[in-house]
């Protein structure tokens, strides 16, 4: 019966004859039971203790799904085909040439100025009245020629501060000159203010209708837990985010602002409320963030007040709820998650700057400071602002984006946040999904690479990287979920 | 539609003609100028006085004078002929075949019978024998064929077996029909070798595209299939080198019982390993030559194999990719799935059963291979007129 | 466990490759310092030093977590002895061709 006509060979005589090879690979504990091994090109497969063993000592046993599955994701080729081994090294290749699409989001600091006095502040704060720590007009009309000078297809210039809108006569001055600049190279040009909307007027966004601009604000959670440390000398600040947040849309659409929220140790038993506020607020989006340690954390040792378990915890729950939210038909997405889970399927990668081997300083993005001074990346310029000048890559007084791109200071930085040659990473299965993050290296332990065994850094992205696997291999409604973000 | 391309019922009504046979193109205007008429065949419905000059007159009444050479009966046979059609007479046998219909959205044309694959489901099975005149005989209909024909298609067996013959007959469609997309099916292993890959994207053809098979992510599947070892490592170069030099290729992979356990992790594959394919093709089964002799060995219905079906589309779109599922009635497929099926089937081979009459969705459908009424999967039933849900069978749980 | 937070043991070395131990001393240098002592005998020791205060319970535990890595830096070490120079060769044949993604 269900046999082929006999002039057909049947199965047996295709299957691969000798013995296996191992193809280069990562491994490291998922948990009590499991590993997960990955390659260079971020596939990965779950596989038990004893199955590891076995695969390594070429004992596992073809024809199993196992097998299959491992061969499948090259990380062994057997009997004579070697296509495996043009495959790599073309995803290989493309996973590189990724870097090549270099600079895309350009920060302008258009003020140092702020009317908030919030204790965690990034930035340090400067006196609204002082003028001399705005961005001149002069330093800002010699960045859109930097701008221009970035290969980039897609181009995002993005003002922060301070509060930008305490300067903005500048943003438009940027604006209409990246525009008519725009005119001839032909990018894709978009523009985000980075604020906390206490300043926005019609005026303003009048201005914005006509242009691509959109709005970033921060929303830290309920109107306690915002206000709490977003001290506003007068009114609330939670009042005005969300007042803004209503006015921009229905300026400019629903889409036009996107909130981001800053973790403080008072978040971390809230996040069921911090998430449920986004739902009140009408966001699809919500980015669980951990405190960075730099600006006024820093010094106030914020950062030590919680520890990474703390955060993980924060950070679990959290994403329980908003599986669960989308479970029960409000689509909502988990900003980090999605980061990593495009790391892990889409196999070209993205470009969230601070995730990225080599980091995604300089390249991904660049800062132009109120002063003129260049920076790799937004945190490389608060570290200035605390006296260590190791991000600083020139000044638009001096250098030309040729110097600035090739000096010294990045390329030296860019090698030394290759993962593949750090040690830890260097054998970490999470590699190609985590990323190296110098500048918060640099600021908690000295040095941009860290030693990981001590790095909270690491430490979250293993746990978190830790469970996202865990949910893709073992809840299933989870994982549809998550796979609608990728 | 189902209709007939070749019959051997010609009657010939003059005593005199051409012994060899011939290629001409129909026409049904017996006042074109005398000097264009001697590639054409006039096409006459009545009784009448047949104009000189014609290559053949072809007639469907029994009654008419034949003073000239070469005029055949045809009765009511081909009802669909009409001006522009090109047909091979082949007097001696009686015989007819339609080449290439002017009205039709797709022609296919046949280029060799040779193919160094063996698949377990061919529907055309390969036959070793020098069959050059077939390319031959394509090289001479280009010419006559409508610069507003849509789409050729160039078939095997084995096209890439031609080797300099296939580039210069792409380069011909090039030249003589530049606004006619050409999709070649080939099983791609010839362009392993990236100077014939390189070949073929010089001629610089404005829309060219290659299908080529690949039944699976493993080499044992692949290679199974086809009845090849090497297949799989020969095929995916010859992908990589026609992508390299960007020439657009689209992946056919048809699901019967030895590919369907791992179409999932197929698709994954590709998602991983051949993102830059232009398009995925998930196809059915067309039950004719090999595919009817292993009927047994490689059916599944596609009732069962819905679940990974889904998987691999999924995939495949959420990975961004365009992908379609080819040869699929609607009411054996998942509702998720309706809207990347494509009535693919060429309508001189496709047909519909009873039920289709009687169902809402028919216009949407594909229908069958003429071939498959063989075999059928037990999910066939119409949608309802009246109702908007579709059939029970077409509602699977998860 | 010593009083003065210290723990000795001896390893062989035909077993575990040093650069393994070291690699695994690494991972664990949160928990307490590992280091290789020459000794009178063909088995060197193992000096495990605690921070202060680190608890009995605890201790264990970081030795037991070491020698868990120990086992995976030697199959990483196996991992690495037989794929490293096919990572070269898949290094050099990804930069030495033209790319296929730049349509
Ligand atoms: S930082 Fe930690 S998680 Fe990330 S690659 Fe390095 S060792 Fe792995
Ligand atoms: S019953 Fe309807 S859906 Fe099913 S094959 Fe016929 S036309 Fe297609």
């Amino acid at each position: 019966m269900n046999q082929l006509a006999d002039t057909f060979r049947d199965r047996s005589a295709f299957a691969p004859s000798g013995p296996y090879r191992l193809l280069p690979a990562r491994f490291s504990r998922l948990d009590d039971r499991r590993y997960v091994i990955t390659n260079d090109v971020g596939e990965y497969v779950v596989l038990e203790r004893p199955a590891l063993q076995a695969l390594l000592r070429h004992e596992l046993q073809p024809g199993t799904p196992l097998y299959a599955d491992l061969k499948s994701r090259h990380f062994l080729f057997d009997g004579e085909s070697r296509v495996a081994l043009d495959l790599l090294a073309l995803k290989y290749r493309s996973r590189a040439d990724r870097i090549a699409d270099f600079t895309a989001l350009h920060m302008f600091v258009v003020t140092l100025r702020c009317d908030h006095t919030c204790s965690y502040c990034q930035v340090s704060r400067q006196m609204e009245e002082k003028s001399r720590f705005d961005m001149s007009q002069a330093h800002a009309d010699r960045a859109v020629e930097f701008v221009f000078r970035s290969p980039s297809p897609a181009i995002k210039i993005e003002f922060q501060g301070g509060e930008p809108l305490l300067n903005f006569d500048l943003i438009r001055h940027v604006v209409l000159r990246a525009e008519s600049l725009n005119r001839e190279h032909g990018r894709d040009l978009v523009f985000v203010i980075a604020s906390n909307l206490t300043r926005l007027n019609d005026e303003i966004l009048d201005f914005c209708k006509g242009h691509r601009i959109y709005f970033s604000t921060s929303l830290d959670g309920p109107a306690d837990l915002h206000d709490e440390r977003r001290a506003l000398p007068r009114g609330s600040s939670y009042r005005a985010a969300v007042d803004g947040i209503q006015r921009i849309r229905e300026a400019l659409g629903p889409d036009a602002v996107a909130a981001l929220m800053t973790t403080s140790p008072g978040s971390l038993p809230r996040v069921r409320e911090i998430v449920d506020e986004y739902v009140k607020q009408g966001f699809h989006s919500i980015f669980l963030r951990s405190l960075s340690p730099y600006g006024f954390a820093v010094r106030t040792s914020l950062v030590r007040r919680y520890d990474v378990d703390d955060w993980v915890k924060f950070y679990v729950e959290g994403l329980r709820h908003i599986i669960d939210l989308n479970l029960s038909g409000y689509p909502m997405r988990e900003e980090f998650a999605a980061i990593l889970l495009q790391k892990m399927f889409a196999p070209v990668g993205n470009g969230y700057v601070d995730l990225q081997s080599p980091a995604g300083l300089g390249i991904a993005g660049i800062i132009y400071n109120y002063d003129g001074a260049i920076y790799a990346s937004d945190e490389g310029r608060m570290l200035a602002e605390m006296g260590d000048h190791t991000f600083r890559l020139g000044h638009l007084d001096e250098d030309s984006f040729e110097e600035v791109m090739t000096s010294d200071t990045l390329v030296d930085l860019l090698k030394d946040s290759m993962l593949e040659g750090l040690p830890m990473c260097s054998d970490c299965a999470f590699m190609p999904y985590c990323g190296s993050d110098p500048v918060f290296h640099k600021a908690t332990q000295g040095d941009v690479i860290g030693h990981k065994a001590f790095s909270s850094f690491c430490k979250k992205q293993m746990a978190v990287l830790r469970h996202l696997i865990a949910l893709m291999e073992d809840d299933a409604s989870a994982r549809r979920v998550l796979q609608s973000w990728i | 539609m189902l209709i007939k391309l070749h019959g051997r019922s010609l009657r010939a009504l003059s005593p005199e003609r051409s012994p060899e046979p011939f290629l001409g193109r129909v026409c049904t205007n017996p006042a074109l100028p005398a000097a264009a008429r001697s590639r054409e065949i006039l096409l006459v419905e009545g009784p009448c006085e047949l104009p000189g000059g014609f290559r053949a007159y072809l007639t469907r009444s029994e009654t008419g004078v034949a003073r000239q050479p070469n005029v055949f009966f045809i009765g009511a046979e081909f009802p669909f002929l009409g001006d522009g059609d090109i047909i091979r007479i082949h007097p001696e046998r009686s015989g007819l075949t339609v080449l290439y219909r002017r009205s039709s959205a797709f022609n296919s044309m046949l280029v060799t019978e040779r193919c160094d694959n063996y698949c377990v489901m061919c529907s055309q099975p390969p036959k070793e024998r020098d069959d050059g005149w077939l390319v031959d005989e394509l090289f001479e209909i280009i010419p006559m064929m409508s610069p507003e024909t849509p789409e050729i298609g160039i078939t095997g067996g084995e096209p890439g077996l031609l080797g300099s013959r296939l580039v210069d007959l792409v380069d011909r469609f090039r030249r003589f029909l530049p606004r006619t997309a050409l999709h070649i099916l080939s099983n791609g292993r010839a362009f392993a070798d990236e100077k014939f890959a390189l070949a073929l994207a010089k001629v610089g053809h404005p829309d060219l595209m290659l299908g080529i098979p690949l039944y699976g992510d493993l080499p044992e599947v692949h290679d199974f299939v086809v009845q090849a070892r090497g297949a799989f490592d020969q095929t995916i170069r010859g992908i990589l080198n026609l992508k390299r030099h960007r020439v657009r290729v689209e992946l056919r992979f048809v699901v019967q019982r030895d590919t369907v356990e791992r179409l999932p992790a197929f698709a994954r594959f590709v998602a991983r390993n051949l993102l830059f394919v232009d398009h995925v093709a998930l196809m059915g089964l067309e039950l004719m030559g090999f595919a009817r002799s292993n009927l047994d060995a490689i059916w599944i219905d596609p009732l069962d194999y819905q679940r990974e079906l889904a998987e691999a589309v999924e995939i495949l779109d959420r990975a961004r990719m365009h992908v379609s599922i080819y040869n699929h009635q609607l009411c054996v497929l998942d509702p998720v799935l309706h809207r990347f099926a494509r009535a693919s089937i060429s309508d001189w081979k496709n047909l519909y059963l009873e039920e289709c009459a009687r169902c809402e969705a028919r216009a949407r459908c594909g229908g069958f291979f003429a071939s498959s009424v063989v075999r059928r999967s037990r999910g066939i039933a119409p949608f309802a007129i009246a109702e908007q849900s579709g059939p029970m069978v077409a509602q699977r749980e998860d | 466990m010593t009083a003065d937070d210290r723990f000795d043991t001896r390893i062989d070395v035909q077993t575990y490759r040093p650069a393994a131990i070291k690699k695994a001393a690494y991972r664990v240098a949160e928990r307490c310092t590992v280091r290789l002592e020459p000794s009178d005998s063909d088995e060197p020791i193992l000096r495990f030093t605690f921070p202060p205060r680190t608890s009995d319970t605890a201790a264990a535990e970081a030795v037991r977590v070491f020698y868990q890595e120990l086992l995976d830096e030697e199959l990483r070490a196996q991992l690495h002895e037989e794929t490293d120079a096919l990572r070269s060769l898949i290094l050099a044949h990804a930069f030495s061709r033209t790319d296929l993604l730049q349509r």
